[in-house]
């Protein structure tokens, strides 16, 4: 075998990481030498192996299972039925031309939070747009919790732990994070910023009531506002990206906040209307609450998907 | 069964496998899966024999995935209380709820680009001339996506180990 000596690069790493070099044993033998030599190439193939590893790991289980009928019975060409997933999507169609006709055919929520409506919010955070970007040209980062960090400061005023989205994939960064609205109608605002100077506001609000979490398109008060609802917490996005961005971005902070989890039990807030079940929990200072008896742990075994 | 059918059926839990790692959604991903199966045996005339029959069907359910989340944009509604707060009333799925500190999390965070390929070269480990045919991109951009995306992944799982683990108090 004749020695390569042809400098290694990354795509050399890359290929070695994921084993393509296998059928090359002459460039997979002068990579292994630079590896002996350089520490931090050694590393990087390393990172790249481990993340390959993880990635089969989690999804390894899904090759093993059983093919469900309804795609054998598609690839017999024969119907097959369709999934909750398509029929939903049909029914938020059909709801939104009813509801768009003027007519309500369905009962009043029963899944505020005090004297909150949803439009109340829509409107409110679309008010708040921008007074936020006020508020976003003076700010300096400073005091700011690192986003992904769990935000403390609605301690005693919702029994949840959220982390503030991590927007750095997508070039902002979190400059300024406020309590608006009074105790008993709460929310919280988060700024970011990106280095072209685009604005994004995030509202959050508690809610108590197990709903789906359709990202939905609304405009107030000549604001275009994203909403959703997910678990506990009610969200409004608004920014100054236009369009498609202004969507996209939405989705980013949509999969963002699905780290949020449930600690304890429903805002005082919301208890009010169901009970006294359970009193607020208080929240570290460190911003980490301790998990009652019998919740899921964040070092628990992984479940792996839905 | 055909031929064609035999070989589209050993690929099936691959294109499932996939499927679910892209949308982290058992219900997405099957009905991803069967428009790909339908798509495929409706364009079979398309296929050449000579061909990757695995390349042909990724790069069919990639493109199905891409049409879905075209669809899926979200979608306007006045700003009525009823509306907003009835839109999607349905019970979501528990899983997003856990903490989901793992591979699979930070991947939801990188852009869908990056994200798919990095699954086609882990998950099935096709390789980059593969990945570049699924996807219809140059090998370079492949490339220069998993870079970008595995380094996103390194500082994301790098932030996660330095975060403070909560514990279960008995």
């Amino acid at each position: 075998m004749s020695k390569d000596t042809e400098a290694i690069g990354e795509r050399d790493l890359m290929a070695y990481a994921d084993g393509f070099l296998d059928a090359d044993p002459a460039r997979k033998a002068a990579v292994e030498r630079h590896l002996e030599r350089d520490a931090g190439a050694h590393g990087h193939v390393a990172e790249i192996a481990a993340q390959n590893e993880e990635i089969r790991a989690f999804y390894g289980r899904a090759l093993a299972e059983p093919v469900p009928a309804r795609l054998q019975a598609a690839l017999s060409g024969m119907p097959a039925a369709r999934s909750r997933a398509t029929l939903r999507a049909a029914s938020v169609a059909a709801l939104t031309v009813i509801a768009a006709g003027g007519g309500w055919i369905f009962g009043q929520s029963d899944g505020g939070v005090g004297n909150w409506t949803p439009d109340r919010f829509v409107t409110s955070a679309a008010l708040h747009h921008g007074e936020a970007e006020a508020r976003n040209a003076m700010a300096t980062g400073a005091g700011i919790a690192p986003m992904g960090k769990p935000l403390a400061w609605l301690n005693q005023k919702i029994s949840l732990e959220i982390a503030a989205p991590d927007l750095s994939v997508e070039g902002f960064t979190l400059v300024d994070k406020e309590k608006i609205g009074t105790d008993s109608d709460p929310t919280v605002r988060l700024v970011y910023r990106a280095a072209d100077d685009t604005t994004l506001n995030l509202f959050l609000r508690p809610r108590w009531e197990e709903r789906g979490d359709h990202i939905a398109r609304t405009q107030a008060n000549g604001v275009t506002v994203h909403y959703w609802l997910d678990g506990p917490l009610a969200f409004a996005l608004t920014t100054d990206a236009a369009g498609e961005d202004a969507d996209r971005l939405a989705a980013a902070v949509h999969r963002s906040v699905k780290r949020t989890r449930l600690m304890e039990q429903p805002p005082a807030t919301a208890l009010d209307s169901a009970g006294s079940r359970a009193m607020p929990m208080t929240v570290g200072s460190d911003g980490l609450a301790p998990l009652p008896a019998g919740t899921v742990a964040a070092d628990a075994p992984d479940r792996q998907l839905n | 069964m055909d031929d064609l059918r035999w070989t589209i059926a050993r690929q099936m839990p691959h294109l499932r496998r996939y499927a679910i790692a892209l949308t982290r959604n058992r219900d997405e991903a099957d009905d991803l899966v069967q428009d790909c199966l339908e798509r495929a045996l409706r364009k079979r005339h398309l296929w050449r024999r000579r061909g990757n029959i695995r390349s042909w069907l990724f790069r069919i359910l990639y493109r199905t995935h891409i049409d879905h989340k075209r669809r899926r944009k979200p979608i306007t509604v006045p700003a009525s209380s009823e509306v907003i707060d009835h839109v999607d009333a349905q019970a979501p799925d528990q899983e997003p709820r856990l903490e989901c500190r793992n591979i699979a999390e930070a991947l939801d965070r990188l852009p869908d680009d990056q994200r798919a390929v990095i699954l086609l070269v882990a998950l099935e480990g096709m390789s980059y001339d593969e990945v570049a045919d699924v996807m219809g991109i140059p090998i370079g951009t492949v490339r220069s996506r998993l870079s970008r995306g595995r380094e996103s992944l390194r500082q994301l799982r790098a932030s996660e180990t330095a975060r403070p683990r909560l514990r279960r108090v008995k």
